[in-house]
């Protein structure tokens, strides 16, 4: 028997760069109107691939729009687009899963049952048949993602939950007289609160990832709106050998999906007794 | 006789980022061919690490200094090639827990092919025979079969016996024995320490046995090697510790410990917890618990002092104190009396059946079982692993509904799970329970006041908010915590102190009764002697009733009026303690009695 | 359960067979017919489940052939990039795993910093920069294209079973590694040490070998997102295999494509993970105990 020991959040220097960058990232969407030099759309095709200069720091891209300010709104959909999934993911998913961890028995293998269904289903197939039925488009590409998250987190939850209720003292809990909702509220869900947290953090960056990839594949965003996942998958820049717009906007995935997953595992190395 | 083992000066430290962590510091230890010598402390002594450090087992980064000499080479000063071979054929390690320390993806046959090979060079095939041959030797049956299962398809008991083959296999001298049977029922204990004793006398191997058992220490080794903080304290022959022990820690350690052939009025408690060896270093390590302390134990650490006829104890005090120490010792009191006064559960005709996956029949675990209890009464509930006790508890607590019986609590009847808020708070104030693993049992986020104040929110509305918070702060000091506790979080506190805070949560209710599944089983002796005292005290100031279950018929003895002995579900054997356990009538209590070891000192 | 996967490919065939055009009443008549659209649901489920049965899900509408010669031309090149693939996920997975959790200290950093930022960087990213590097920059190896037959087609092949196998191989890493070292950490790996066994045999034996099953649950767990990847790669490196078929159908409409292509990948998403559950109960005693009882 080891000595239980909740270990307190170490960020490191590591830690505090992601900060830095999510912090960044969220600043720049919200005041884009006013940082950006341009509009991200509406270029004149005239104005193709420009060199950086000073009203285009960045230059333009095949359209002819300044490649920066594109970044800067497109920075937008980046991240509402994974709050709202992981939001929509945890709405669903962590109630299904105490409840299935709570209720244990038949519900919790019919859970269980319905969620390896959804599994077998990738993301992409998912917003191939939804955009089938209601049409491209950024709350398509979100609702699909959620779906396809849904089992991940109420998996993941279910897993936490079921191990802390086993646990003597919700037991004890039980025994004393508490009801099930000042068990459930006032002891199991605040023991696996951080847990729930760096799990969601995690997946706000695989979340992006997936957004971003309907987006390259033609089935997220509509272009010409401003999105990363656009940018990356401009193939005729490509192929012309501009590669600026297409590094940008990966740089800025990778480095927001870093810090995400960064600050997640930060999180998970504290919230598991050790 | 000469030494097949001699450790000298054993200092062990593991650095670390807040300076070195010391784990032993300055062992010297002898086991002499042919002889068993047992290593005993509680648990953060030093104890399995000295052990391990004999076979060089100690991570990378452990600074090791002193000397570990076998048959005269040090094992220190051996090449990778030479460890490898001396790990091979001269000395084997038994660990504790037998289903943790083999390999549950490879057959039984795999596990002992692989030593023979490895260490006698064996083909295939001789290899296959020799493994046949020492199954037979410690005691499984249909051995050429057994060889082709999988862990998972033997049993604790048997898969002990397993590595004491593998041991016998390599043909080592000397068997490092570390607790070997404390992760197996007492019945299958006292069969695995029969198996290695007689294996000692066939094959002439000497044992190093590493035990927190003193009891099981005196009554199956020749000599006796207490350790505290990392240092040994008192080295004896066993019979001359049993009968006089010079160290007041081995002596503390001796008389805190239950025995099964009577009670005693009190135990004796240590107080405090055991400290670490870091925070040992330089003085005498039991100077803060030890009740016979005075100034001149302040000088330092106590150097080794020579006693007459063989051994030492390093305490400055020994001589001063031999005759104290000795009245520390158990010595039998009255037997409890039997309790008149009314009823507070009385249950009828339980019974449980649990559905397993695949198996045609039910496994039953509760069979036909009655009980009663009255207040201020202690029933103690006796039986291994798979008797049903647990199942029992649960039946009474309403989290299991039973298939058959009526349960009635403090006068309510009881049929299966609360159906109601209102029924559930109203059952907490009849039935309390206290669990086994302290860590666990408490909510990792509440500190003892706030749990204590939830409880009494729930069945004390009366008393307002101050009311509740002095009520719980005096609660908590009564199961003897200070302020400071009172207010840490659980991670901070000990286990005894965790399992105070258990206690004095179940309190809290002012339950008729309390159910104490295993409560002390997995505290140190000298914890649980505190808390065996503990709940004695408040059964005496509240009167509430115990249901004490428990594996160790000694702390049953110790706490128990009425003891009922249970096997497969069902009851063998109930009645007064003192007459089940001097006089039993049952063959399977006569059995279990057998098994657990005396403190009278070796049998032979 | 195939039952209910099939409901839900069978999605809403009239709302996205007309989708945005509109057609003449005659057309939308005729489209009915050879749809079974006028049958009731059930109806039109079980003759498009018979059909598809037999290997008939009906003509495309895009390209206006029948579905299945579609899938016959497309199915070998995603096939081959998946096998390609999960190939480079298990040796290089495996590898980093191995000299992490061997060897404390700098390898077992550097394999940490290398799987964290193969894991933050999406396929699709690294497609492009593949593309970019290799393709456009030094011009070794093709990025367009799936290349005919053999060495062809496996140098075609080579860059998009890379860029899916990245991510998926440094998860595997990781898994891997903690697995691993947790083995090595634990009693039985003890009792072989203490027993003098080799430690190369102890590596192979118990550490090695006991780490096995957490690793094909990995792999199980990561098949949905190896096929979605391979649309993105596919579309990346524009291979013409089934994703390239399924985004054609989807931008098109073509309602009887998709959901072809639906139960194709459900059908083999559930086929692999069956197979990987019998993998993982042949390497555990315990588990194939379990599944007798």
């Amino acid at each position: 028997m080891s000595k239980p020991r909740r270990r307190a959040l170490r960020l490191g220097v590591a830690g505090w760069i992601a900060i830095a960058v999510v912090v960044t990232a969220v600043v720049v969407a919200i005041a884009a109107p006013w940082l950006a030099p341009q509009l991200p759309t509406g270029g004149s095709i005239l104005e193709q691939f420009e060199p950086p200069s000073v009203t285009h720091p960045l230059g333009t891209d095949v359209d002819g729009n300044d490649i920066l300010s594109r970044l800067m709104y497109g920075a937008r959909p980046s991240l509402l687009g994974p709050l709202l999934v992981v939001v929509l993911a945890l709405l669903i998913g962590v109630p299904i899963a105490l409840a299935s961890a709570w209720r244990g028995g038949v519900i919790d293998t019919a859970i269980g049952r319905a969620l390896d269904l959804i599994f077998a289903f990738p993301t992409v197939l998912i917003a191939a048949l939804l955009v089938l039925v209601v049409g491209r488009g950024l709350p398509a590409a979100i609702v699909a993602i959620s779906i396809a998250y849904i089992p991940y987190t109420t998996r993941l939850t279910r897993t936490m939950a079921l191990r802390e209720r086993n646990k003597a003292y919700i037991l004890a809990c039980e025994v004393q007289g508490l009801s099930t909702a000042a068990i459930m509220f006032r002891h199991l869900l605040p023991n696996i609160s951080r847990f729930i947290i760096a799990q969601a953090t995690i997946a706000f960056g695989f979340a992006l990832i997936d957004l971003a990839a309907l987006s390259f594949i033609g089935i997220g965003i509509i272009p010409p709106a401003p999105d990363w996942g656009i940018m990356v998958g401009d193939t005729t820049s490509i192929a012309q050998g501009n590669y600026t717009g297409v590094i940008a906007a990966a740089g800025c995935i990778v480095a927001i999906v870093g810090a995400f997953t960064l600050l997640g595992n930060r999180l998970d190395e504290g919230s598991e007794l050790k | 006789m000469t030494a097949l083992l001699e450790i000298s000066g054993l200092t062990i430290s593991i650095p670390s980022s807040s300076g070195d962590h010391l784990l032993v510091d300055g062992v010297d230890l002898r086991v002499d061919t042919g002889s068993s010598v047992a290593l005993v402390g509680e648990s953060g002594s030093g104890k399995s690490v000295t052990a391990r450090s004999i076979l060089r087992l100690l991570p990378d980064r452990a600074k090791v200094s002193g000397d570990v000499l076998f048959e005269g080479s040090s094992i220190f000063a051996m090449s990778n090639a030479e460890l490898m071979r001396f790990r091979q054929t001269k000395v084997a390690m038994v660990f504790q827990d037998p289903r943790a320390s083999i390999n549950p993806m490879r057959t039984i046959g795999d596990f002992l092919i692989d030593g023979l090979r490895a260490g006698r060079d064996l083909a295939r095939a001789s290899a296959v025979e020799e493994a046949t041959r020492l199954l037979g030797i410690v005691g499984v049956s249909r051995a050429e079969d057994r060889l082709q299962q999988y862990p998972h398809e033997f049993s604790g008991g048997m898969l002990q016996r397993v590595m004491i083959a593998s041991a016998v296999g390599s043909g080592a001298t000397l068997l490092l024995a570390d607790e070997p049977t404390t992760a197996l029922d007492v019945s299958i204990q006292a069969e695995v320490m029969a198996l290695l004793g007689g294996l000692r006398d066939e094959f002439g191997l000497s044992v190093l046995f590493i035990t927190h058992d003193i009891d099981l220490a005196t009554s199956h080794c020749d000599r006796i090697d207490v350790m505290y903080a990392g240092a040994v304290v008192e080295s004896r022959a066993s019979s001359d510790l049993v009968a006089a022990p010079r160290h007041p820690y081995s002596a503390a350690l001796m008389g805190c410990r239950t025995h099964i052939e009577s009670r005693s009025a009190r135990l004796v408690a240590i107080d405090g917890a055991p400290i670490n060896a870091s925070a040992a270093r330089g003085r005498c390590a039991f100077e803060d618990r030890c009740s016979f302390a005075a100034a001149a134990c302040s000088d330092g650490r106590p150097d080794a002092m020579s006693l007459a006829g063989d051994g030492y104890v390093r305490c400055v005090r020994a001589d001063e104190i031999a005759n104290d120490l000795v009245r520390l010792l158990h010595r039998p009191s009255d037997e409890l009396a039997a309790v008149v006064a009314p009823i507070v559960i009385a249950a009828t005709g339980l019974r449980k059946e649990f559905k397993v996956r695949g198996a045609a029949t039910p496994t039953v675990a509760v069979d036909d079982v009655s009980l009663t209890l009255r207040r201020g009464e202690t029933l103690g509930i006796v039986g291994e692993s798979g008797s049903g006790k647990t199942t029992l508890g649960r039946l009474l607590l309403g989290i299991e509904s039973a298939d058959a019986g009526t349960i009635v609590v403090d006068g309510a009847l009881r049929d299966g799970r609360a159906r109601s808020a209102a029924e559930r708070r109203k059952r907490g104030r009849q039935l309390q329970i206290v669990f086994q693993d302290p860590y666990t049992s408490l909510d990792p986020r509440q500190t003892p006041v706030s749990a204590v104040t939830e409880i009494l929110a729930l069945h004390r509305a009366d008393l307002g908010r101050d009311g509740r918070l002095s009520s719980a702060v005096r609660l908590l000091r009564e199961v003897g915590l200070d302020d400071r506790q009172c207010s840490a979080l659980p991670a901070e506190l000990s286990g005894g102190q965790r399992q105070r805070v258990a206690i004095a949560k179940a309190l809290a209710a002012d339950p008729a009764a309390i159910i104490l599944d295993e409560a002390v089983s997995g505290l140190d002796v000298s914890i649980q002697a505190q808390v065996l005292n503990l709940l004695a005290d408040l059964q005496e100031s509240t009167g509430v009733a115990y249901l004490f279950i428990s594996h160790d018929l000694s702390v049953i003895r110790q706490i128990a009026h009425r003891v009922m002995v249970m096997r497969d579900g069902s009851v063998v054997e109930e009645g007064a303690t003192v007459s089940v356990l001097t006089d039993p009538v049952a063959d399977y209590t006569k059995q279990l009695l057998a098994a657990v070891p005396s403190a009278a000192g070796p049998a032979a | 359960m195939i039952f209910g996967v099939l409901t839900l490919a069978s999605g809403d065939p009239l709302a996205a067979l007309l989708g945005n055009r509109t057609p003449s009443p005659e057309r939308v008549a005729q489209l009915q017919a050879q749809y079974h659209l006028n049958e009731p649901f059930l109806v039109q489920y079980w003759l498009w489940l018979t059909d598809a049965f037999r290997g008939d899900f009906g003509d495309s509408i895009v390209y206006q052939t029948p579905v299945s010669s579609l899938l016959r031309q497309a199915a070998p090149i995603s096939i081959a990039l998946i096998l390609m693939a999960e190939a480079m996920i298990v040796a290089i997975g495996l590898c980093a795993a191995v000299v992490a959790a061997r060897h404390r200290g700098a390898p077992d950093a550097i394999v940490a910093l290398a799987s964290s930022l193969a894991i933050s960087i999406p396929i699709f990213v690294f497609a492009v920069l593949l593309t970019i590097i290799f393709g456009k920059t030094l011009g070794v190896l093709p990025t367009v294209g799936a290349g005919t037959g053999g060495w062809d087609r496996f140098s075609h092949l080579l860059l998009p079973a890379f860029a899916l196998a990245i991510g998926s191989s440094a998860l595997l890493a990781r898994v891997g590694r903690s697995a691993m070292r947790e083995e090595i950490d634990s009693p039985h790996v003890a009792t072989e040490v203490a027993r003098g066994i080799p430690s190369h045999h102890v590596f192979r034996r118990h550490v090695f070998r006991n780490s096995l099953p957490p690793l094909l649950a990995v792999i199980a767990l990561q098949i949905p997102a190896l096929i979605a990847g391979t649309v993105v790669v596919e579309r990346a490196f524009n291979l013409g295999g089934i994703g390239t078929l399924l985004l054609a159908g989807v931008n098109a409409g073509d309602f009887p494509l998709v959901q072809a292509i639906a139960l194709l990948i459900v059908i083999v998403t559930v086929t692999l993970g069956v197979l990987v559950d019998i993998l993982h109960a042949m390497l555990d005693p315990r588990m194939s105990l379990a599944g007798n009882q």
